[in-house]
């Protein structure tokens, strides 16, 4: 199937919506991210006669072809092939199908390769959230928000936190990206899934190394939360852009917690809780039909989930919403603490500084990113230690085929594999949610904030471009990136148009 | 173990980065040409161009990296650029959205000497980039195969010059 037939077949044979509003005499101003293939975003907003923002639309097209791409395929090859949906995401995929392949033949996976999985996913932890955090989250912080974006990057991070300092955090990176490599049984994309286990052993002179790796990873996790004490915290004006309200969306929360209510990567019950942080509702596996919904909007390709037991509520926040929130400030909002001592003291800091729970200001979720690495970064120091992990006993013995659902937190957020088989274990039915998808709601809320904020009386100016996207780099889009064709050029663009829809002036960032 | 024992490793080598997605068409071509270089020299397969590509290039002598482009030539065109040729850009919406020019320049800044001294990038012209398959389209294939032999002829000319 080719890329209209995809398009026709998930969006009712509507290839664009765009314009949906041109026909009423507003101010358009579209931001496109355009991206790879696979999808692409696209921010557009409309003004009031006043010049003032009516209304904006975060649009996604997510391609969703490889739900269709899988049905037919033997349940043992979907791990190694929904890692190819995202060259970032990898391991998450193939861990929430891995874990979906168990309950398709309904084994849970022994203990060591439970532990071995664990290691391999906190790992993906480390390394994804240190990505985001010095190519993204840093450099708006370090040399101001408004600056020019030739020196709002990771090249000005290093200019300020020095050229070592940058050196070292692209090597301590690398250390778990050498385990995933060990423990996935090939570089980059990994292969050792199978249901009910894992294909590797693990050697005590690997289980050493991971050991001898873990504490470099630790050492990370201190370094990103100094540089964010040091940067952030110390200077009082990025404090108020974090605690403040231009970029604060309230929403109802979703993420997994373990059997102590603490954050759970890997596996946990999905727990919501309420904008004042109340539990409200608890469910595992295919539970989750019953607690989340998809609205269909005609402006947008992709559905845009909420709250089942809230009912549809608009795109809106607030007490009453029906939207919620997933990713690493939502999951520290759900649980009540982390599971590791140093990432345990970082999570009370926060919650200090903010002074309530849950947290609702979108800068928080960089913050929290931190805190989880250091989390990762010390739950893979604690599985290593375990000499058990080397035991031979990695694979389960199997049931029969049918029916499985795969829930992992990924670093974005809860991501759910489900497939229906037949009995030899062929995919019949495979529906994946994504962390994007999940936030699409409070995107739309935060976008539409910001922009409120920043354009007044039709001023619009060179900044707008950055303080919009602000407003949804701390999501972290995953909007995949499944071809990487060269010139890997990303413009961004502002087109503004006039009252009759005619383009006036256009901002970009390249 | 120190982490970087790459540069032990690695020192005075050539290595082959394809990058690409094999399940879709001709964006497989970076990956089938690494794959046909497997055993003459050191190869990685990446699907990504973010942080990864500065750990597999860390500490090569020098560094053959092939990809797809969209460039509006012929299918199948075959270009030999260095990484001056590509612009950058060092302003991205989100961590998938890194590409390959800012990367090798965000290394070369930061990495300095354990990035390759001399890295070239072949690129081929892609056809079809949306279609679901592992076969590439006949005009890109044959790309391929040149690719792989002129890569051959410069890995084997740089060791020579070793010698």
């Amino acid at each position: 199937m080719d890329l209209s037939g995809i398009l026709n077949f998930f969006h009712g044979g509507q290839k664009s919506k765009e314009g949906v509003r041109n026909d009423m005499a507003l101010t358009k101003i579209e931001i496109n991210p355009m991206t790879r293939l696979e999808g692409h975003g696209k921010i557009s907003m409309f003004l009031d006669e006043k010049g003032n923002v009516d209304n904006a639309f975060f649009q996604v097209v997510e391609l969703r072809g490889y739900e269709r791409f899988l049905q037919g395929m033997p349940i043992e090859e979907v791990p190694r092939t929904v890692s190819t949906i995202c060259g970032v995401c990898r391991a998450v995929h193939f861990t929430a199908s891995m874990k979906a392949s168990d309950g398709v033949y309904n084994v849970e996976p022994t203990p060591t390769a439970r532990k071995i999985r664990e290691i391999f996913f906190n790992a993906h932890y480390v390394e994804d959230h240190a990505a985001i955090l010095y190519a993204l989250g840093f450099p708006d912080f370090v040399v101001g928000p408004t600056a020019n974006p030739a020196e709002r990057n990771l090249i000005g991070l290093v200019n300020a936190v020095g050229a070592e300092t940058g050196k070292l955090v692209l090597r301590k990176r690398y250390a778990a990206v050498k385990v995933l490599e060990m423990l996935g049984g090939k570089p980059i994309h990994p292969v050792a899934a199978l249901p009910g286990g894992w294909s590797k052993r693990v050697t005590q002179d690997e289980r050493k190394e991971i050991m001898a790796l873990a504490e470099e990873m630790v050492e990370l996790g201190q370094l990103t939360l100094k540089i964010f004490e040091d940067v952030v915290l110390k200077n009082p004006e990025y404090v108020k852009l974090v605690t403040g309200d231009v970029y604060k969306v309230v929403s109802n929360y979703l993420g997994s917690v373990d059997e102590n209510d603490k954050v759970a990567f890997y596996d946990g019950t999905q727990k919501f809780v309420d904008t004042n942080g109340k539990e409200i509702a608890r469910f595992k596996g295919k539970e989750y039909l019953d607690y989340i919904a998809e609205r269909v909007l005609p402006w947008s390709y992709l559905k845009m989930p909420y709250m089942k037991q809230k009912g549809w509520k608009g795109v809106v926040d607030g007490p009453d919403t029906s939207l919620y929130s997933v990713g690493p400030l939502p999951r520290l909002n759900v649980a009540s603490g982390m599971p590791t001592p140093l990432a345990q003291e970082a999570y009370e800091k926060m919650f200090n500084v903010f002074g309530h729970k849950p947290v609702h200001n979108i800068m928080g979720y960089h913050w929290a990113r931190a805190i989880e690495l250091l989390c990762a970064a010390e739950n893979i120091r604690e599985f290593a230690k375990d000499e058990t992990l080397c035991n031979p006993e990695v694979r389960s013995k199997l049931g029969p085929a049918s029916e499985g659902v795969g829930i992992v937190e990924a670093p974005r957020g809860t991501l759910i594999h489900h497939y229906v088989t037949n009995e030899k274990g062929i995919v019949e039915k495979a529906n994946i949610v994504v962390a994007t998808t999940h936030n699409k709601g409070p995107i739309n809320v935060a976008v539409k904030r910001a922009a409120q904020n920043f354009i007044k009386d039709g001023v619009i100016n060179e900044g707008l471009l950055n303080m919009v996207e602000l407003a949804y780099r701390p999501y972290d889009l995953c909007l995949a990136c499944a071809t990487h064709a060269l010139p890997g050029h990303d413009p961004l663009q502002i087109d503004i148009y006039d009252h009759e829809g005619k383009p006036y002036k256009t901002l970009k960032n390249f | 173990m120190d982490s970087d024992e790459r540069s032990i490793e690695r020192k005075g080598k050539s290595v082959v980065l394809g990058i690409g997605n094999p399940v879709l068409t001709d964006d497989s071509v970076g990956i089938k040409v690494a794959k046909k270089l497997e055993g003459f020299v050191d190869t990685h397969i990446l699907m990504t161009t973010d942080f990864d590509v500065l750990d597999t290039l860390f500490g090569y002598e020098r560094a053959i990296i092939v990809d797809g482009i969209r460039s509006g030539d012929a299918p199948g065109t075959i270009k030999e650029i260095s990484p001056d040729d590509l612009s950058h850009t060092l302003t991205y919406s989100g961590s998938h959205n890194i590409s390959l020019p800012s990367t090798l320049k965000i290394g070369i800044e930061i990495l300095g000497d354990d990035m390759p001294k001399d890295i070239r990038i072949f690129t081929i012209e892609l056809l079809d980039v949306d279609t679901f398959s592992t076969d590439c389209t006949p005009m890109v294939q044959k790309a391929v195969e040149e690719v792989v032999e002129r890569i051959k002829m410069l890995v084997t000319d740089s060791e020579e010059c070793k010698i």
